[in-house]
């Protein structure tokens, strides 16, 4: 009897709380925020619309635009992922080694997120180059892949560039070009 | 006198009607569901979510007393999160770079909450490069820093990596988006 009340006081209590658990669903982000609708004295002398910003969207932000560039593309020694990284998604190997990844696998973002931004990371920066059939990334399999640690992820990327071109998914490993040699890292 | 008899009997009767209507083990249990419950709740992600430190672009933005119009100033605040020379005290703006320096390829992207409107925007640190230091208005914004060993989330390194110069002039804050 107790426990039947107890248990009813922690349901009506979880259901009273869930319109704030609620607020925590994803984001789509879609759109613009016309500049003279936000409050600072630059954005409004400027007037360029400020975007709004998915859940995924900004996980890549936080976690990973400072280097790869908001469009998917940097520097010479950051590996770029506009138009390339979903051939990755092409082999099993291809897909760990994109979560395996070192500053993927530890990033601070649960699986759940970590897998949606990869999804995101995925179809908006390379949906030209990812399989007919890809599937997307899901917890379980990031939780999994995320258990088991690259040693060496320079040589890592060399094998799995070359099951790649050993696949026939790509013609050469150029297409993967990176100025880190294997070794180095 | 006659008061007070009557009020022992009011009392009286009361206790034993209710002594008679509730037993002893449902009160008993009625207790034990109140302890273990004020226990338990603040178990529930809800309480947590409710105790969990308050998000530390709020907490800077409190305690600077953030503003949206003077770009020059600390606390204005798309600057929660960045370290070094404001830009805008350099003649560059709080998103351009002063002449002679010019924007690093890379950057670290914090959020700051916009008190007048009291919504997040995600702010994009990007330092501008190629230039000897503007040792002007340093400031320090630290909201949602990690420690160096998480160096995306870090704002004591000199983030002109990937440009021409690895040289630090001043730091500028662009807004990317609203969250």
């Amino acid at each position: 009897m107790p426990c039947s009340r107890l248990v009813a006081s922690l349901a009506l209590a979880t259901f009273m709380f869930c319109p704030t658990l609620h607020a925590e669903a994803p984001r789509d982000g879609d759109g613009f925020v016309p500049a003279d609708a936000i409050p600072d004295v630059n954005l409004r002398a400027q007037g360029t619309p400020v975007p709004r910003i998915g859940r995924a969207r900004e996980d890549f932000a936080r976690h990973c635009q400072g280097c790869h560039g908001h469009e998917g593309v940097s520097v010479a020694e950051v590996p770029r992922l506009r138009d390339r990284v979903g051939w990755f998604a092409h082999t099993r190997e291809g897909r760990a080694y994109v979560v395996q990844v070192p500053n993927v696998l530890q990033a601070h973002l649960p699986d759940d997120r970590l897998a949606a931004m990869l999804n995101w990371v995925m179809t908006s920066f390379s949906a030209a180059q990812l399989p007919a059939d890809f599937q997307p990334f899901d917890a379980d399999e990031v939780r999994g892949l995320r258990t088991q640690r690259l040693d060496s992820v320079v040589r890592r990327r060399a094998e799995v560039v070359d099951g790649l071109v050993r696949a026939g998914v790509v013609d050469s490993a150029d297409v993967f070009a990176f100025s880190l040699a294997p070794g180095r890292y | 006198m006659f008061f007070m008899q009557m009020f022992d009997r009011l009392i009286e009767r009361m206790s034993r009607r209710t002594a008679q209507s509730v037993s002893r083990r449902s009160f008993v249990s009625s207790l034990g569901a109140a302890l273990v419950g004020a226990t338990v709740l603040p178990v529930l992600p809800v309480a947590r979510k409710a105790n969990a430190a308050e998000d530390p672009a709020l907490m800077w933005a409190k305690r600077v007393g953030a503003q949206t119009k003077d770009d020059a100033a600390c606390n204005y605040w798309r600057y929660c999160s960045g370290d070094g020379y404001l830009c805008s005290c350099c003649g560059g703006g709080p998103a351009t770079c002063p002449p002679g320096s010019s924007p690093s390829p890379t950057s670290w992207v914090g959020s700051c909450l916009n008190p007048d409107d009291n919504k997040m925007y995600l702010i994009a640190y990007r330092d501008c490069c190629g230039k000897d230091a503007c040792p002007m208005c340093n400031c320090l914004g630290t909201a949602g820093e990690m420690p160096a060993y998480r160096p995306q989330l870090n704002n004591d390194i000199i983030w002109c990596f990937g440009g021409s110069s690895m040289v630090y002039h001043c730091s500028s804050a662009a807004v990317v988006g609203q969250v």
